[in-house]
Formats: structure tokens, C-alpha cells, sequence
């Protein structure tokens, strides 16, 4: 792939990179700073990407991670717990953004990658590494726990 | 709105703010470019460190032109976080090492450091053809130390920085350092670790002629910090970093939790506090003294000195422990910008929200100590506090689990209740 290419699939992707980074984060500024390392680490690496037709899921992998050192960084070194499963009622109470950030982050990737990212429910297996199957049940897990029907 | 509604309204949110990323391109670009010239053409690492140590000990002139070297420009540059550091590094206060492991793909040299009797800072670098990002989790081995890394992940070629810091004790004259190496980019499990690749360890020898001991400097000043006295006991200066020790009077009414200060060198010359890693050292409530870290002065020939404090972040007695009742949500008096947000308690425990506006934006600043204490009077310790970013601007919450616990009243223990700011900059002339 060359330069231009890589330009050009970036601009595909810009919208789902976005809204990803923003669900996790939270915050514009916050965003912005882990999508500029984003992309740099995307170009950095994109001549070694084996197959083009894999290049969303393999820079979204990178975002997430991003996300994760972000979020590891503004936590000081302690461990983050998010809402448990159980406590139903407390995402009720939450405005929906909010609801997704805390949730378990097993569910979180699953609905911010189906359901605001756009992907398919085997594209965002072969993101998280995960069976299908897997995929699919935490996906019901996570819908119940919004109290969202979609499928 | 319900919830259907709530998510379509978020999905055409979302939709409205995507931004331009043509500048992040370009970034991008523009980064690459000046690495791939920085770590391009390095000469042999070894015969280059030979030359310097040699030459540096027999021939002034080429000691202060060693400063231009390019191997030293680099190490100028990934110091830049620390302007004690970087003064190390343009006086060449720097001990070279180049120690080189490999285990499996990934090569591991340690080519630098830079010492002194309170702390170590470790330059190394990590190669690989295989893996373009690497996270590093180290292990000193050797109890009364506490260390940091610069930055999470490595790049493959990158020079990174681990600090040692020893506290009260002083660095001893070898130390074992463990670096366990992971593939950052490694997607196995998005919530777990990924598997070791790599794992090298280092004994570190350290050359007596770059361990230099610190200087005291006395100072014995009595300051009234918004009605409590504070004593400036003396400094301490290391070319690493630089200690303000302090003790304060049994009868002020708060501890001193934090200061907010920096130091006026030749009344131009300004050496700002600690405003990452290392703040403090220490505890005025339990140990009667602590150490305020700063930029260092140590490369700096001051024939005047002064400390100006402009805040301080004090700890009240009578707030060292906070009733809530979980029930009702009454509480005593909080900390400053904070509310309590929500309590809720499952079958786990109890979990505990506080609301805090922030200080600074995008500054997230943990309110709360681990402990906790029932009726009785019992401490336990907090399983885990995580911190949520919150829709409403300039604020976050700080969530606490108390798991275990049943009972509906509880007292926390806050790190703070409330910081000062001076009117006007309170001065202590050093000397």
C-alpha cells in the first residue's frame, strides 16, 4: 500500500475511528491526542500489513489499545473496576453515553464496535480474537444491560 | 427519551462532530520522517562509547564538545521531560554502559545512565525485527526503592527512560533490573496481558565518578501558611532532582498535604516543583516531615536563592475521617469540589460515587485514601477506585468499591479537604 492509499483508507475510516474514541474516552481533546498516535503508529506499521482488505480492523485494534494506555494513564496506576454486571440499575440511571463507558470491558468493545463503529458481528469477532459465539453473547449481555433492542 | 431514542440521538451526535484528520496525516509524516533520521545512521554504539569515556577523562575540549555529539543530542531529547535531567545530560553528567542481551527477537541494550546517591535513571533501548511496539513492565530487585517508566510502550529503536528513585536510603553501588517485554500491538485478548516475548536482566554497576552525593543546603525558616506554621527545615540538591524538607507545628489545625511552590535562582532563573512522577516523599501526619521534589539546581551556580510558595494543599484534622451514612446519603463535610454523587450496594458490597469538579482540565486528581473504617472503628482497605469521565464539562467521577462491606455507614479517608492559594507569593530567601 502506498502513501496515498493509506491516506485515502484513513479518510474511509475516520468516522468509525472517531466515535470509537470518543465512547471510550469521553472527552474531544482526550480523543484527538490517542487518534493522532493512531494514525502514526498505523503509518508507521502499514507496509507490513499482509493483506489491505484487513487494514480497518487491524487500525481499530490499534485505537483500542490506545484507548487503553489512555485510559490506564489517567487511572494512576490503580486498578479500574467498571459497574458490575449485576447492578441493572445503575446504568438505568445513566445517560447512555455514560452507560457505555462503564460498562465491563468485554461488552464495551462489543457494543462500541457493532453498534456506533458499524461493524459486523464477525468482523468485530475477528478484532477481539474472539469466537463468534462469544461475540454474540456478550453482545446480548451488553443490549440487556442498556436495555437496547437492536440486533 | 428513551433509550432507542437516546442511542439514535447519540449516533447523529457523533456523526456531526467527526473531524478532519489531514493534519494528523500530515503529523504522522512529519514524525516518521525524524525518526527514521535519528535512529537512521547511528555509528557502532560500542566503539563510540570506548572514544567518549576515554577522551572525556584526558581532553577538556573534547568533554565540552561532547554535548554535540549525536549520541548525546538523542539522549537530550528523550530527557526533555525532566529539566534536571536534561541539565545532566548538557554537562555530561551522564555514565555510559551499553549492555547488550538478546532473547529471541528483541535485543535489549542499556546505554546509558544517569546517577546520583538518591536515584537512578536508566537509558535503554529495545530492538526487534518482529515486533514494531513493545510494552516493558520492570522489576528492580531490591526493597526501599519505588520506580516509573517514562512512557508505557517502546517502539522498536526508541531510547526510553526507567527511574529508580530511593527515597530516604541511597543507591547502593550495583542493582538488578528485570525487564519483561510483551507485544504491544498484541491482540490475543483485548482485556488480558499478552504473553511474555522477552525477559533480560541487568546488573547495573554504577562508576563512583557519576554517583555524586548531594548538597544541604540549611535554611530553618518559619512560614504562616494561611494560619498554619510550616518550617523549611533545608534542601537538598542532587543532580537528579531536588528536595525541599519540611515540618510543620503540632498545633496547626491541618497538614500540610501538598506545596505549590518553585525556587528563584539569581531572582531570574525560575526551577519549577514536581509536577509528575515523584511530587513528594514522606508524610507530615505520620512521620512529622516531608520532602517536596523540584527541578534540580545542581548544574547551576546560584548566588541567590529563593523559594517562592504560592498554595498549598492542606489535609484537616477533624476531616481525617468522613461519616456517610450509604442509606440516606447524609455526610459530614466533603473535600472541596466534591458531592457525593451515589451509593449503591449489591450483592458484592457497596459502591460509592463521588462528583468532583475538576482543578485543571482534563487533570483527574484521586480524592480518596485506600482505607476505610467501620463503626467500630476497623480499617479496611478499598479493593479498587476507578475514575469516570463525566458528561457534564469540567467534571469526573470517582468511583469506590467497598467490596465485602454491609454495613449502611461508613467513614472514608480523604487525601485532602481543601487548597489555598496565596494572595500574594510568600518568599524565603535561601541564601
Amino acid at each position: 500500500m502506498r502513501k496515498e492509499e493509506f491516506a485515502k483508507r484513513i479518510e474511509n475510516v475516520r468516522s468509525r475511528l472517531y466515535k470509537t474514541a470518543m465512547l471510550y474516552l469521553g472527552n474531544e481533546t482526550t480523543a484527538m491526542d490517542v487518534l493522532d498516535e493512531t494514525i502514526y503508529k498505523a503509518f508507521c506499521g502499514y507496509k507490513k500489513l499482509r493483506e489491505e482488505r484487513y487494514f480497518e480492523t487491524w487500525i481499530t485494534r490499534i485505537l483500542i489499545n490506545e484507548c487503553h494506555s489512555e485510559q490506564r494513564r489517567q487511572m494512576r496506576y490503580k486498578n479500574v473496576e467498571e459497574i458490575p454486571e449485576t447492578a441493572e440499575e445503575i446504568y438505568d440511571s445513566l445517560p447512555l453515553k455514560e452507560a457505555v463507558r462503564s460498562l465491563p470491558e468485554e461488552l464495551k468493545s462489543i457494543v462500541i464496535l457493532r453498534y456506533f463503529a458499524g461493524f459486523s458481528l464477525v468482523e468485530t469477532a475477528e478484532m477481539l480474537n474472539i469466537p463468534q459465539g462469544t461475540a454474540a453473547t456478550r453482545q446480548r449481555k451488553a443490549l440487556k444491560l442498556l436495555k437496547l433492542e437492536l440486533e | 427519551m428513551n433509550r432507542m431514542e437516546e442511542f439514535r440521538e447519540l449516533n447523529i451526535e457523533l456523526e456531526k462532530e467527526v473531524p478532519e484528520m489531514t493534519n494528523m496525516l500530515e503529523h504522522a509524516y512529519k514524525r516518521k520522517r525524524r525518526r527514521d533520521w535519528v535512529y537512521g545512521p547511528l555509528l557502532s554504539v560500542a566503539s563510540i562509547m570506548f572514544l567518549f569515556v576515554f577522551l572525556v577523562n584526558t581532553s577538556a575540549t573534547v568533554a565540552h564538545a561532547c554535548a554535540k555529539v549525536p549520541i548525546l543530542r538523542e539522549l537530550a531529547e528523550v530527557v526533555t521531560f525532566s529539566r534536571s535531567l536534561s541539565s545532566a545530560v548538557e554537562n555530561e553528567y551522564v555514565q555510559p554502559m551499553n549492555l547488550k542481551k538478546q532473547d529471541g527477537d528483541v535485543t535489549a541494550t542499556v546505554e546509558y545512565l544517569i546517577v546520583d546517591q538518591k536515584q537512578v535513571n536508566v537509558f535503554y533501548r529495545l530492538e526487534s525485527k518482529q515486533y514494531e511496539l513493545m510494552d516493558c513492565d520492570p522489576k528492580v530487585k531490591r526493597e526501599g526503592c519505588s520506580y516509573y517508566m517514562s512512557k508505557y510502550e517502546t517502539e522498536s529503536g526508541e531510547l526510553s527512560c526507567l527511574t529508580i528513585d530511593f527515597g530516604d536510603g541511597n543507591v547502593p553501588d550495583t542493582l538488578e533490573v528485570e525487564l519483561s517485554i510483551r507485544d504491544a500491538l498484541a491482540y490475543s485478548s483485548i482485556t488480558g496481558d499478552s504473553e511474555e516475548i522477552s525477559r533480560f536482566t541487568f546488573e547495573l554497576k554504577f562508576d563512583p565518578e557519576f554517583k555524586a552525593e548531594g548538597k544541604k543546603i540549611q535554611v530553618n525558616q518559619t512560614v504562616v501558611l494561611e494560619g498554619q506554621h510550616i518550617t523549611i527545615t533545608d534542601m537538598e540538591i542532587y543532580p537528579t532532582h531536588m528536595r525541599v524538607n519540611v515540618t510543620d507545628d503540632a498545633k496547626n489545625t491541618a497538614w500540610l498535604k501538598r506545596l505549590y511552590f518553585h525556587i528563584l535562582a539569581d531572582g531570574e532563573n525560575v526551577f519549577d516543583s514536581a509536577q509528575k512522577g515523584i511530587i513528594s516523599t514522606g508524610s507530615i501526619e505520620e512521620q512529622g516531615r516531608v520532602s517536596f521534589r523540584a527541578d534540580s539546581i545542581y548544574f547551576y551556580e546560584a548566588e541567590k536563592l529563593e523559594l517562592v510558595i504560592t498554595g498549598a494543599e492542606w489535609l484537616r484534622k477533624d476531616m481525617k475521617k468522613i461519616y456517610v451514612n450509604l442509606e440516606t446519603g447524609e455526610t459530614d463535610p466533603l473535600p472541596e469540589r466534591v458531592e457525593l454523587y451515589s451509593a449503591a450496594e449489591t450483592s458484592d458490597g457497596w459502591e460509592l460515587k463521588l462528583k468532583v469538579k475538576e482543578w485543571k482540565e482534563n487533570e483527574i486528581y484521586g480524592i480518596l485514601n485506600m482505607a476505610y473504617y467501620d463503626m467500630d472503628g476497623s480499617r479496611h482497605e478499598v479493593n479498587s477506585i476507578a475514575w469516570y469521565p463525566w458528561d457534564e464539562e469540567g467534571y469526573y467521577i470517582e468511583g469506590i468499591t467497598f467490596t465485602g462491606y454491609h454495613e449502611k455507614e461508613v467513614w472514608i479517608s480523604p487525601q485532602y479537604s481543601h487548597r489555598w492559594e496565596a494572595k500574594e507569593p510568600i518568599v524565603v530567601h535561601v541564601r
